[in-house]
């Protein structure tokens, strides 16, 4: 382990998010101070520089996410004032700045997740809300990101969550030659559904992932990096992480673009209650090799298949010791 | 008694079903009026203003000392301390006190004889007011049946008013609520289990030229003297004697704008101050009924005024320039000192029961706390809010925490003002804006809403909203790195645990609202930071994407140089892997060897002895020892190469073992290993095809763009026979240009441009050739030292003679070129045509080098969508800029 760059101290509050831009080299922290606060990776000493920080929004920020950098330095952000703003930095007098070019305010109800498209779909972003209705806008003009357009919006389930009974949670799917999906934590339902789009470009709720014994906080779909299988990693309000394996059911159609309301078969792989507290967030590594969980318990942990398909805790971090090889 | 209401139900202004509304009301309602209540004479109304007594076990005990006339069985024993005594035998000649009854302590069992049930709603929700309309005054036997949500617990009701609210202020002893909107003039009585109108004074007012009302307080006095004051919409303050008559008692008419706020003095009932948009506060003796108002002079609009709870003479008000004063009404001459409290106008001022303290919020969007007592003025809080408020009011006995209505805002939010970003509570009571608040006691907060309701809301046992906030995150970039944050929740009821000392000013005079301690601020329990766990090994993934050969045909030696490769970037099992590779596809092999696939759970390889052999085992156990340091679980390695004795013939197929091998490799998100095979043996004839295929290279190119390796990616997709992965790079791919003197993009479309001659800006030729001076067009080339370009043909002819740069910057262009001629490359200066196959032909994995990035800003310049791009670049993409695959080499499109 080298440098370690700390953010203690740097927010006022709780960090709600931590999000990395397309290269790795930008890491943006946004907070219930209202504030993002960016970071950049100072290759020569190793270490990660906060440059800039601006209040973003006039209540907790909950998520944000980067765009593909072949659209500029464009971060989305979302919060409990119910809006979503798209930023973009910019340079005024050799000063890099981030301003607003987009307000996304037409919903009921927080916003609970943004998530950018993958790129090959365009610069498009996907935001679900307390109301249950996921949205999906589109920058028109690439070339002026003030302008977007919702292009679809679907229920997730049966109608609006209050805050208090959960969030909801969505993850793109990244594979280039299916159909678009996405993977979407509905709530009060406490299920995980996938949503993918039919012939008549109209989205669809198919698989469920259930087995949950409460809220779905956040859910992952894995960068498929050409495996014959898909992995989706569920993080619960019950204490449990899961992982979900989606095996192609409909005879080759799954991976190449083929659509019926039942493509995948579901079987939950891994089930992990090592957190034994809320677990909050899950994400996968660019290659989908590791999942890292964060949960209540003040810990971090990486999991990791064996060379025989079983997942395993491969090491755990927590706020004492830092990074701690893993046990067992 | 009733004549008052037969008269009302004549009125003809008020519709039949109003009519009907106010008739039930009275027969239901009526005994518990305030008026009535004064024919026993006997008030005896909490008067001590903000020190409320709170309800002490039972739920509806606030009233408590009233109870002890309650001798009839029927008659709730806690009831309007006012309806003491005599109208007990009204409750009883109604017959209908059965909404009452519901008081009874904490709702468990009837009240004596009555009958009722304890917990029967009087009103539940919003469809409550139309039922009494049909029950009728048969409360007591029958109990209105909850509507459409029962009632769990006590004072958690909304109750509809049948129009918009925007103020609402309580009779002191908290049996009755005063409610105002634009069409509404009412007074419910109020218990924990419900609402119930009362009164409505709107026929009173339209009968007196009095429609609406923007706000209401209710006067601190009690029994026949009992009063509200409500300002009109239409200008005047209206002050009703509701204590012996439902009518207006006095209006005052002096201030000659509009009246923004209204506040009765809590120490003395009489005294009523106002504040005005004519830049006045006046303040009113109501015993007096002619005499003029004091006048203070406030030099600006008042928005708000408010008197400190503990004083008789201090106000303090609020101004629409955002500052705030103090005033001692022993003095309404002169003021104190004003100071800025806020950017925009003061919305709302509450003062902290202790008299100290002032909470103050502004149409900047924050509330702000301030220590009255110290005279620099600074706030010793601030909370910013999601919208600016309308209304703020600290909360009885907790003296850190306070409740705010907002512009726009359905929500009711209560603060701690200790913990400033997330609220303690969020109350979702309303459908529409909620306009205004009032604490009933530390634990109920009535709100009133745009959405016509009045509710009430148990604040004790919300959700904590921060325990609904997620408290870690974890991430990993492609380098392998964790970026994550943690918090631990120290249990319930945290928050006062992780209150640490305010760090302040060293200075600044220790103030805490509570009166005994320094000021404590939350804190988080949250740690987190970034740092490299190795978590991918990326110099390995670098090194081999730029050294592997991808070449296809001549499988033998390029699988023995990725093998090398392979092994330098210490990726043992992968170099093993081509070194099986390239046995396969040997012709007749010196010594025979088998290369055979090894279950990947089994222990070890097994073989028999062999001198060979045995080194092999050797070198097994060392990579795996060597593997074990940066990834784990250790596994064995999946080929061994066994050495056999007699020579076999090639003659069984290795399909199989290949397709294996590449779905391992894919399972493994080893995507680098799949093309790479996939591309060295493109050759190859009988090789399986792998639906998956396209999907690796995609995965591939796309690390590779991580990683900013772009002319490999594009190497890549121009040597897959694929035609998605194939024509990749040639999607969308723009190239934006701009003029190298002063910046200005290049725009071709545009019909008054000069096109992609001439800078519309600068009006300089673009590209120009430094021979000629005139436009390149065509193939336009550089030097890319001193970055003057030229024609071909005229650079070929200058240099062939000189050596120097033809504009006469001095630059020796010449020896480069004399060293490109001895190589006997193209021309005198290096030439690329912008065609990738060329441009990135891994034989000249360095030919870049020779260009340094400045030239990039030096020449019109070039941006390259990344190479599966989509769609345009923009301009301000710093790190494709920086970086583009195309940035640095010599040749520009004109």
């Amino acid at each position: 382990m080298n440098q370690v760059t700390k953010f203690d101290g740097t927010h006022e509050d709780l960090i709600h998010d931590v999000a990395f831009n397309y290269y790795g080299n930008r890491l943006a922290t946004c907070s219930s101070d209202q504030k993002i606060k960016i970071w950049d990776y100072n290759e020569g000493e190793g270490i990660w520089e906060s440059n800039i920080s601006f209040k973003a929004h006039s209540c907790a920020v909950l998520k944000t996410s980067w765009a593909h950098p072949e659209y500029g330095q464009v971060l989305a952000s979302c919060s409990f004032d119910r809006s979503v703003i798209v930023w973009e930095e910019s340079y005024h007098d050799a000063v890099k700045k981030w301003t607003p070019i987009a307000t996304l305010r037409d919903g009921n109800g927080t916003v609970q997740d943004v998530e950018f498209a993958p790129n090959h779909l365009g610069l498009r972003l996907a935001i679900v809300a307390a109301d249950g209705l996921v949205k999906i806008y589109e920058a028109m003009d690439v070339t002026s990101l003030a302008h977007w357009t919702m292009i679809d919006s679907f229920p997730v389930g049966e109608g609006p969550s209050k805050d208090e009974e959960g969030n909801h949670c969505l993850s793109w799917s990244t594979s280039k030659f299916t159909s678009q999906m996405m993977v979407v934590g509905c709530a009060k339902d406490h299920v995980a559904k996938i949503f993918r789009q039919d012939h008549n470009n109209k989205w669809q709720a198919c698989e469920v992932l259930g087995g949950h014994g409460g809220v779905v906080h956040d859910v992952s779909w894995a960068p498929n990096m050409g495996r014959s299988y898909n992995l989706i990693a569920t993080a619960c309000k019950d204490g449990h992480v899961r992982i979900f394996k989606l095996t192609d059911d409909s005879q080759g159609g799954a991976l190449t673009g083929g659509w019926s309301r039942k493509m995948f078969n579901v079987t939950c792989i891994a089930d992990f209650p090592d957190h034994n507290a809320e677990v909050w967030r899950v994400e996968w590594n660019v290659t989908g090799t590791i999942l890292s969980s964060s949960g209540d318990d003040g810990k971090v942990r990486l999991w990791k298949a064996t060379y025989t398909g079983d997942w395993r805790c491969m090491s755990v971090v927590s706020a004492e010791e830092g990074l701690s090889a893993f046990q067992r | 008694m009733n004549r008052d209401m037969l008269k009302l139900r004549k009125d003809p202004t008020i519709p039949p079903s109003a009519a009907a509304t106010v008739n039930t009301s009275t027969t239901n309602a009526f005994p518990v009026s305030p008026r009535l209540g004064n024919t026993g004479g006997d008030s005896r109304g909490n008067r001590s203003g903000r020190q409320r007594t709170s309800p002490k076990g039972s739920g509806a005990g606030n009233n408590a000392p009233s109870n002890s006339a309650s001798s009839n069985a029927s008659v709730a024993s806690t009831q309007h301390p006012t309806t003491n005594g005599g109208p007990a035998v009204g409750y009883n000649t109604l017959g209908s006190p059965g909404y009452l009854t519901g008081s009874n302590g904490l709702g468990i069992g009837a009240s004596g004889g009555g009958g009722s049930s304890a917990g029967s709603p009087l009103v539940t929700g919003n469809g409550g007011h139309s039922q009494q309309d049909g029950t009728g005054p048969s409360g007591n036997q029958s109990p209105l049946q909850p509507s459409t949500s029962p009632i769990s617990s006590p004072n958690t009701f909304r109750f509809d008013t049948n129009g918009a609210l925007w103020a609402l202020s309580a009779s002191p002893d908290y049996a009755s609520v005063a409610v105002v909107g634009r069409d509404v003039l009412k007074i419910l009585n109020v218990t924990e289990w419900g609402a119930e109108e009362a009164i409505n004074l709107k026929a009173v007012g339209v009968r007196n030229n009095f429609a609406g009302s923007t706000d209401v307080k209710w006067g601190p006095t009690t029994g026949r003297d009992a009063k509200i004051a409500t300002i009109g919409t239409n200008g005047p303050i209206v002050i009703w004697d509701i204590g012996t008559h439902n009518k207006i008692g006095r209006t005052i008419k002096e201030h000659t704008r509009s009246v923004n706020r209204i506040c009765f003095s809590p120490q003395e009932p009489n005294l009523l101050l106002s504040a005005s948009s004519d830049s006045t506060i006046r303040l009113w003796d109501l015993r007096v009924r002619d005499k003029p108002g004091v006048i203070m002079d406030a030099k600006d609009i008042v928005r708000e005024v408010q008197f400190n709870p503990t004083s008789t003479h201090d106000i303090v008000a609020g101004y629409e320039s955002g500052n705030i004063q103090r005033w001692d009404l022993r003095n309404p001459l002169v003021g104190e000192k004003k100071f800025m409290a806020h950017m925009g106008f003061v919305t709302s001022l509450d003062y902290h029961p202790s008299g100290r303290f002032l909470a103050s919020g502004g149409r900047d969007r924050t509330i702000k706390v301030w220590d009255m007592e110290d005279e620099k003025r600074r706030e010793i809080h601030t909370i910013p809010t999601i919208q600016y408020t309308s209304k703020v009011q600290w909360r009885p006995n907790r003296p850190y925490q306070l409740a705010a209505s907002f512009k726009d805002e359905s929500t009711v939010q209560v603060f701690d003002v200790r913990r400033p970003y997330v609220p303690l509570h969020v109350l979702y009571q309303h459908d529409k804006d909620a306009t205004s608040i009032l604490w009933k006691d530390s634990d109920v907060i009535w709100t009133v809403s745009k959405d016509k309701t009045f509710a009430s809301a148990l604040v004790k046992g919300q959700t904590v909203s921060a325990d609904l906030l997620p408290g870690g995150k974890a991430a990993m970039n492609c380098y392998g790195q964790l970026a994550f944050t943690v918090s631990t929740k120290a249990g319930p009821d945290s928050f006062e645990r992780d209150l640490v000392p305010k760090p302040g000013r060293p200075n600044a005079k220790a103030v805490a609202l509570d009166g005994s301690s320094e000021p404590m601020v939350y804190r988080t329990r949250q740690t987190g930071g970034v740092f490299d766990c190795e978590l991918f090994n990326h110099e390995a993934f670098i090194y081999c994407a730029q050294n592997y050969s991808m070449e296809a045909g001549n499988i033998r030696e390029v699988c023995e140089h990725n093998s090398n490769v392979a092994w330098q970037a210490n990726k043992y099992r992968d170099s093993q892997a081509w070194t099986a590779l390239k046995l396969f596809f040997s012709e007749m092999a010196e010594p025979a060897i088998v290369v055979s696939q090894v279950d990947a759970v089994a222990p070890e390889v097994t073989t028999s002895a062999g001198t060979k052999e045995e080194e092999q085992q050797d070198d097994d156990d060392d990579i795996d020892t060597l593997e074990a340091g940066a990834t784990k679980p250790v596994v064995r390695s999946l080929f061994a190469i066994k050495v056999l004795d007699a020579p076999i013939k090639r003659n069984w197929s290795h399909d199989d073992t290949i397709r294996n091998m590449l779905e391992f490799y894919a399972d493994q998100g080893e995507v680098q290993m799949c093309v790479t095979i996939l591309l060295v043996l493109a050759e190859e004839e009988d090789l399986p095809q792998f639906d998956l295929s396209q999907h690796w290279f995609s995965s591939y190119i796309d690390l590779l763009s991580r990683f900013k390796l772009w002319s490999i990616a594009t190497a890549v997709s121009q040597a897959c026979k694929d035609d998605r992965i194939h024509t990749m790079n040639q999607d969308s791919t723009t190239i934006h240009t701009s003029c190298s003197s002063c910046m200005k993009p290049i725009l071709t479309r545009a019909p008054s441009s000069s096109g992609f001659w001439a800078c519309d800006r600068c009006r300089k030729v673009l590209s120009s050739c430094s021979v000629c001076h005139k436009t390149v067009r065509g193939i336009f080339t550089w030097c890319t030292q001193c970055s003057h370009g030229f024609h071909l043909q005229h650079a070929q002819e200058w240099f062939s003679q000189s050596a120097e740069c033809p504009t006469g910057c001095g630059h020796q262009c010449f020896p480069e070129m004399l060293k490109i001629q001895r190589e006997q490359e193209q021309m005198s200066l290096r030439l690329e045509t912008p065609d990738n196959e060329t441009l990135h032909d891994p034989s000249h994995p360095h030919a870049h080098q020779h260009f340094p990035p400045r030239s990039v800003h030096s020449h019109p310049q070039q941006e390259l969508a990344s190479n599966q791009g989509h769609s345009t670049l923009r301009a301000t993409d710093s790190d494709a800029k920086a970086s583009s695959p195309l940035s640095y080499l010599p040749y520009n499109v004109v």
